[in-house]
């Protein structure tokens, strides 16, 4: 209950964060009981009843094919939370261990960076494309593509913490009584990575979000039948200007989602930070 | 000449503001030098910014007291106003000189900076005045230390730097935050020569706020002692040091080691310094004190005089002497 | 000079290595497409004596070393192969790009720099009012905006309802006529493509001069006793510059990524819907030359921010 407590502590305090906190609760929950919360089936064409505009029996419309925006917007959440959570496992997955071990062993670590540098000198999305080209499209290698991409990121960010770690006295004093390195990896470096990464976390799921909806945008995504918001975005293309909610929907959905993650994401650091910049208030010394 | 009256400085929460300096008085003369000893988070620092006028407002804010310069009262001032209003100056030097200067400006760039400001004397070219103030704290080589960067610089030439641009605002009040504290016990010794020698040449009064012990004796005319908040004792260097005479400054003296004695331990005063919050009846240095009594824990605790010019607020001053 | 300090030099080199082995990876790209390369190249529909023709003339009957270092060299010399589509020199098509994905660039980067560097300031002068309170939550939603979205609403409101700007295309202001006047057929695009990117520079530049206020130096500049908008200037925010003109380079890329989606969106003839419409089209030559272009073009900007980051903070020095 403490536990719980303390973690809701940040978000309490700021009515902004709380709100992010709360849409991300509902897209989890859009996702995971999408089958039981939708209206229609969001493959189910209906010809006739073709870009409806929002009213009560289609409360965000149809699209082109009479296919009801609202239930495909929910079954969104599923693709977006699948993409955002590959993105980030595949990225820590990868990018710690190569942080970590650059750290640990120099002279692996020097050319392992280097390899790391190298992928930055790609502009992510190209970099993304790039991979797309080899791969193929398709959800899974969407997200392996934009994974790579924030590998490098999170490589780095290991990197440094685990270096600056490294060079702290305790430390240094634990591998001069004889601690083994791994011994050390695992009390002290990744315990001090926690905080960071997750934060790291939320913002990585947040441009993973933006990465997979420009790339489903570009047909180089999730194949066009499946209800990915970037994709009703690109098939709402043709037709903004007769129907617009087609365009509103799904990209409210992208920017609500991408700006709960970057809230919950500023709050969790602004916590995490130890550097308690507004907080001279509790009661310290002068 | 500088008077702090009453001096109470604080930090305003979602509670009640909490009090971190209280009913703080001093003077300071001209040309005299008085030595604000204490441990961190006595308050010093902060009687130091509030003279200054520096402050984090709102935050942190004098809630009474005054502060006269020359008999002007200057408490509510930054720095700008006081040179709006022509008040006369006071400046400050402060602990850390690496971080105190600005990285990207030349050395010669900041002292010019507060001539441009102070110097009213137009008939020199500031750069020559700049030259004049680095003669005046023995920085050698000018022209090249004006033209460097402060991370190009040793912690002694970047602390001489800070007073230069001190000096250079014509001050009549130096504040002195631990100047030395970070510096090399050589170096110490010569910047506290400086402060010593610029004191007497300029006539300036000099808050010398510190935590050792040996540097009061070596520069100080005068002492103050601070503890949670207040000072609990003042005095000439000299009396201070035979007869201190509240248990907190007795205290202070006998955690020094004794390089004569064959001790096994050292001396600390048990304990902790209260915490801005607690606020306690009496006297707030009870809970740690030796010599304590039943009346020490209730009501205020006055102003005792020890002797002339000597006084503690303590109700049983515990005479002590024996260290020169 | 100043400028021609050892700090610049041993980073031009460092840059250089990285185009080098940069190049490496573009070259190695086309062998990493599933299938036999040269039907890659030449497309499916390619004879075998064709294959054969080509398989030979570009030596892939010797080493990959040896390749490696033909296509460079040819590469090096302006030759990046001839696209499968349109059958011309890979050069010429991205050179004929060229003009609308910079100007779009460079109009973008005016929007970012008007926009979120002074707004930022003065979020950061005014912490807490509501100025800074607002100004902090939109960026941070401008932030979490698809630049494609934010496009595809401009064309609705502007092009579509209000017909003041053209929604798609772009006309050249050198060749075409009309001349500079074109240049408002860009105006929706760059502002789509600055709104995410203003936004970051400006919680960046906040967020900044906040960090920098807190600094000691800036205590001793208000001691002296100088006027609040200099220690706001010439303290705070020169020193606060530093990490923002740092950030420019991420700034690029991001906005080299981002143009890729918004000239699609725009139907813009640049070089990002080029790279987007090879990919479809399977045009690898013209694919692998965008690739190199575009890394060197970023490599090149980063150590153009580089040096000027070293220009104004006299404290870089060692890598």
């Amino acid at each position: 209950m403490e536990l719980l407590k303390s973690c809701l502590a940040p978000f309490v305090k700021r009515k902004l964060s709380m709100f992010g906190l709360m849409f991300l609760g509902l897209i989890i929950f859009f996702a995971a009981f999408a089958p039981f919360i939708v209206p229609y089936d969001p493959l189910v064409m209906d010809p006739i009843g073709r870009l409806a505009s929002p009213n009560w029996s289609h409360w965000f419309g149809t699209d082109h094919f009479g296919r009801d925006t609202f239930s495909r917007v929910v079954y969104g959440s599923r693709l977006a939370l699948l993409i955002g959570t590959g993105v980030v496992t595949f990225s820590l997955a990868t990018g710690v261990p190569i942080g970590v071990v650059s750290a640990l062993y120099p002279r692996i670590g020097l050319l392992l960076m280097r390899g790391v540098d190298l992928m930055m000198a790609f502009p992510s999305l190209l970099l993304a494309l790039g991979l797309i080209v080899i791969l193929g499209q398709g959800v899974s290698n969407a997200i392996l593509a934009i994974g790579v991409v924030y590998l490098t990121t999170t490589a780095r960010l290991t990197y440094s913490v685990a270096l600056r770690l490294k060079a702290e006295t305790y430390v240094e004093a634990g591998l001069s009584m004889g601690g083994n390195v791994w011994w050390l990896a695992t009390r002290h470096v990744v315990p001090n990575l926690v905080s960071p990464l997750l934060v790291q976390a939320s913002f990585v799921f947040a441009f993973a979000q933006l990465g997979a909806a420009s790339l489903d945008f570009l047909g180089l995504g999730a194949p066009p039948d499946v209800p990915s918001w970037g994709n009703m975005l690109a098939e709402s293309r043709r037709f903004i200007t007769r129907a617009p909610w087609l365009l509103f929907f799904p990209g409210v959905m992208i920017v609500l989602t991408a700006f709960s993650l970057n809230l919950v994401g500023d709050a969790m650091r602004d916590r995490l930070d130890p550097r308690f910049r507004d907080e001279l208030a509790n009661k310290g010394k002068p | 000449m500088l008077s702090v009256r009453d001096l109470t400085v604080s930090v305003t929460t979602r509670e009640e503001p909490l009090d971190i300096v209280r009913n703080v008085s001093f003077d300071i003369a001209k040309g005299e030098i008085l030595g604000v000893v204490g441990e961190s988070g006595c308050g010093k620092s902060m009687t130091s910014l509030a003279i200054m006028g520096l402050l984090p407002k709102p935050m942190i804010d004098v809630r009474s007291g005054q502060i006269l310069l020359n008999g002007k009262d200057v408490t509510e001032l930054t720095p700008y106003d006081r040179v709006q209003q022509k008040c006369g100056g006071i400046s400050m030097i402060f602990q850390e000189p690496m971080t105190s200067l600005n990285p990207v400006m030349r050395a010669g760039e900041q002292i010019i900076e507060a001539l441009d400001v102070h110097d009213q004397e137009a008939d020199r070219s500031p750069e020559k005045r700049a030259r004049e103030l680095l003669d005046l704290v023995h920085i050698p080589d000018a022209a090249l230390q004006l033209s460097a960067y402060p991370h190009e610089l040793s912690g002694g030439m970047r602390q001489r730097i800070m007073i230069a641009i001190a000096l250079a605002c014509n001050p009549e009040v130096l504040v002195a935050d631990e100047p030395t504290t970070a510096l090399d016990v050589t170096i110490q010794s010569q910047i506290l020569s400086l402060i010593r020698e610029l004191c007497d040449e300029l006539s300036v009064a000099v808050m010398f706020i510190t935590h050792d012990l040996g540097v009061v004796a070596q520069l100080a005319d005068r002492v103050a002692v601070m503890y949670a908040g207040s000072v609990i004792e003042t005095a000439p260097v000299e009396p201070l040091f035979k007869d201190r005479s509240h248990p907190y400054t007795n205290g202070l003296f006998n955690c020094l080691p004794d390089p004569t004695h064959q001790t096994a331990r050292l001396n600390p005063i048990i304990g902790q310094a209260p915490l801005a919050g607690e606020i306690n009846d009496g006297c707030r240095f009870a809970p740690r004190c030796d010599f304590i009594a039943d009346d020490c824990k209730k009501g205020d605790i006055d102003w005792v005089k020890i002797s002339e010019d000597h006084q503690a607020r303590c109700k049983h001053p515990q005479r002590k002497g024996g260290m020169s | 000079m100043d400028f021609i300090t050892s700090y610049s030099v041993r980073r031009t080199g460092a840059a250089i290595i990285t185009m080098m082995a940069a190049s490496v990876i573009i070259f190695a790209f086309i062998h990493l497409i599933p299938g036999d390369p040269m039907y890659v190249l030449l497309g499916d529909g390619a004879t075998p004596d064709q294959v054969e023709a080509l398989r030979h003339k570009m030596g892939l009957d010797r080493s990959i070393f040896i390749q490696y270092m033909a296509w460079l060299s040819n590469a090096l010399q302006g030759d990046l192969g001839t696209s499968l589509f349109f059958q011309e020199p890979v050069l010429t098509i991205i050179v004929d790009g060229a003009e609308t994905s910079l100007l779009l660039a460079a109009i973008t980067m005016v929007w970012v720099v008007l926009i979120g560097i002074p707004i930022g300031m003065i979020a950061a002068t005014r912490q807490g009012s509501a100025i800074d309170q607002t100004a902090s939550g939109l960026a941070m939603l401008f932030a979490s905006v698809p630049t494609f979205w934010v496009g595809l609403y401009l064309i609705l409101i502007f092009a579509a309802w209000l017909g003041w700007l053209p929604s798609s295309g772009y006309p050249s202001i050198f060749y075409d006529e009309g001349g500079i006047a074109n240049l408002r057929y860009l105006l929706l695009p760059s502002l789509a493509l600055a709104a995410p990117n203003a936004a970051l520079i400006l919680r960046l530049t906040r967020a900044s001069m906040l960090d920098v206020a807190r600094q000691d130096y800036v205590r001793t500049a208000r001691a002296k006793g100088i006027h609040p908008r200099q220690v706001t200037i010439r303290h705070i925010f020169r020193n606060a510059l530093i990490a923002v003109v740092a950030a420019f380079g991420f700034t690029l890329a991001a906005l080299i990524s981002e143009a890729v989606v918004t000239e699609t969106v725009f139907s813009l003839p640049g070089v990002g819907r080029l790279i987007v419409q090879s990919i479809l089209r399977r045009d690898y030559p013209v694919i692998q030359g965008v690739m190199l272009v575009t890394v060197m073009l970023y490599l090149v900007i980063n150590l153009a921010v580089d040096l000027i980051n070293r220009m104004l903070d006299p404290r870089v020095e060692l890598d």
